[in-house]
């Protein structure tokens, strides 16, 4: 595939998870961040929002499973979960943090732990996703062209 | 009470009783009338504050006099500023003179004489253009907004901001009003805007309002604001209510704040003309090129988000995961123009962060703080900036180049239809992105 069609299916990419709701806005927010002067802008972000999430759903399972569950923990972490998910723009992962935080708030046990499964299901979705996206982006660099970028 | 803060004042006639470049009947005073070369202007500035002990009243304009050792204790300054005020106005051909009542507040009045701009009518025009705000203000043009405001004074404030953008303005005292005017008024209303005031004054008739708006809309969602100045508190239980949850809009109304708020709540135009023809990215970059910010939120994620955005614009960014880091980055001197500090953090939060920044910086006793305001305001913040961040220019229209720590305020938005992000507390910037 040359860089032109490369392009294109990165930007259709692109378009379409935000069409179908995996990323909002703020994800496009984030690609205009990036620059000559930060060229891996987003590629860093998401990395740290990799690595933080993997932590928090670790620590998550832990927590639900003990016998007397303490929800201020719980909710602490999905806090910080629905924090960075929101900051990268990966819509359908804070979507079910709310939901999850309300399990807290009424102190569900079961609630929280579909909410758990429902968030480690949506966070593998963008995940894949993203790590796709990624690798369209060093096949475009690779074959010598830039990233498209979103200032329309 | 028909005053702008509905307290009473001191009656501003006093101050300028006595000046005599108002005195028409005596015959040796001297006399400046306005031309057309020169204007005679007269500013008077009213507060509510704790008033002048009328022992103290003879000698306010002497140098080096306060009213009190405490003054000096409490709130700085070394008495001077008045005499030189006095000294000013004189070289400028004008009069001071002031009234205070004790308790009730002290309005000071002076004239001065400036020479008419229009001299140069040309050139004044050339400058008008060019200093233009590129306000995205077209697209509200016809619009109508209704504001419930109790308050005569404020309100017309409040209209003269929505009528700069094209926005005609309806009032309404109170929520029951608001409610006929909803059924009677044509053409149809676009907006409502209630005074936080009016609005957690009754939970029962705030319900009631959100009910009748539902009824109202038809193919237009309403969009329903509360103007405050401070936290709105989070028990209002319409609030919580699933479809209608009410956006805050801060005061004081900025033009640009509010362009930008009612774009946003109303999806009105085209965003990507917004973005890029909104706010002056130049502006941004200017104020924050080479400036020394630090970020404290002890999420990673939001930190390089945050720092990113600000690094895009020119700003040397420094990050800590704490409030006690920020703490000893921030103790007296250091080298930062900003600081963006999220509130809630493990530990220490962003409210306790700032107190004790402030406490070292101004070795402020707590007892002077007015706890007049909410919280945060307690503390010493005084802005607030919604995340995720985002690049458009609309969330630094507050900031101010002086150093000055401006207030901040958390929002916590209620769940909803509306998404929940979590806002951070800041120092130093006053950013408000409903």
């Amino acid at each position: 595939m040359d860089v032109n069609q490369l392009q294109k299916r990165f930007i259709d990419y692109t378009t379409t998870l935000v069409q179908e709701g995996f990323l909002d806005d703020q994800f496009n927010q984030l690609q205009q961040l990036q620059d000559e002067s930060n060229p891996d802008f987003v590629f860093e972000v998401v990395s740290v929002f990799f690595q933080d999430t993997d932590r928090l759903l670790n620590e998550l399972g832990k927590t639900l499973e003990l016998q007397n569950v303490d929800f201020k923990k719980v909710d602490a972490h999905v806090h910080q979960l629905k924090g960075s998910s929101s900051s990268i723009g990966a819509q359908k992962v804070r979507n079910v943090c709310i939901a999850f935080r309300n399990c807290c708030e009424e102190q569900n046990i079961e609630g929280s732990l579909r909410c758990l499964q429902q968030v480690k299901h949506e966070y593998s979705l963008v995940k894949n996703k993203l790590e796709y996206l990624f690798s369209l982006e060093q096949q475009i660099l690779a074959a010598g062209g830039s990233i498209p970028t979103w200032n329309e | 009470m028909n005053t702008l803060s509905g307290f009473p004042v001191a009656d501003r006639r006093r101050s300028w009783g006595g000046f005599k470049t108002l005195n028409k009947e005596d015959p040796l005073s001297p006399q400046t009338f306005s031309t057309s070369e020169l204007i005679n202007l007269i500013v008077s500035v009213e507060d509510t504050g704790v008033g002048i002990p009328f022992e103290a009243q003879s000698r306010v304009f002497t140098p080096f006099m306060q009213v009190g050792p405490s003054i000096s204790r409490i709130h700085g300054g070394t008495g001077i500023g008045l005499s030189i005020s006095k000294c000013l106005v004189s070289l400028m051909k004008g009069e001071i003179g002031f009234v205070s009542e004790p308790h009730i507040g002290s309005t000071f009045t002076f004239t001065a004489v400036f020479s008419s701009g229009h001299s140069n009518s040309d050139e004044y025009k050339k400058k008008q253009i060019s200093k233009q705000p590129k306000f995205v203000s077209s697209e509200f043009q016809g619009l109508k907004a209704l504001v419930v405001d109790s308050r005569l004074v404020r309100a017309k404030v409040t209209r003269y901001h929505f009528q700069r953008l094209g926005i005609h303005v309806e009032v309404a005292s109170d929520l029951n009003q608001a409610i006929s005017c909803l059924t009677s008024v044509t053409p149809t209303i676009n907006m409502v805007l209630v005074e936080k005031e009016a609005w957690e004054k009754d939970t029962e008739l705030s319900d009631l309002f959100v009910v009748e708006l539902r009824k109202y809309e038809n193919s237009d969602p309403l969009k329903l604001f509360i103007l405050a100045n401070s936290i709105i508190s989070s028990k209002t239980s319409a609030a919580k209510s699933a479809c209608y949850t009410p956006i805050v809009i801060m005061k004081p109304l900025r033009a640009s704040m509010l362009a930008a708020s009612l774009q946003r709540a109303m999806g009105v135009g085209n965003k990507r003309v917004f973005r890029n023809g909104g706010l002056h990215l130049q502006s941004l970059e200017n104020l924050l090129h080479g400036r020394q910010i630090l970020v404290v939120d002890d999420n990673k994620v939001n930190l390089k988000v945050a720092a990113g955005a600000l690094k895009k614009y020119g700003a040397k960014v420094e990050c800590v995961d704490s409030g006690k880091k920020a703490i000893e980055l921030l103790e007296p001197p250091h080298q930062f123009d900003a600081c963006f500090m999220d509130i809630q953090m493990p530990e220490i939060d962003g409210f306790e962060a700032t107190k004790r920044i402030r406490e070292k910086e101004h070795n402020i006793n707590e007892h002077v703080i007015q706890a007049t305001h909410e919280e945060c305001l307690k503390y010493g913040m005084d802005g607030y900036v919604s995340k995720p961040f985002e690049d458009n220019g609309r969330w630094f229209s507050g900031m101010h180049c002086d150093a000055r720590l401006l207030s901040v305020l958390p929002n916590r938005r209620p769940h909803g239809c509306q998404t929940g992000e979590e806002l951070m507390c800041i120092a130093w910037v006053a950013v408000s992105d409903c």
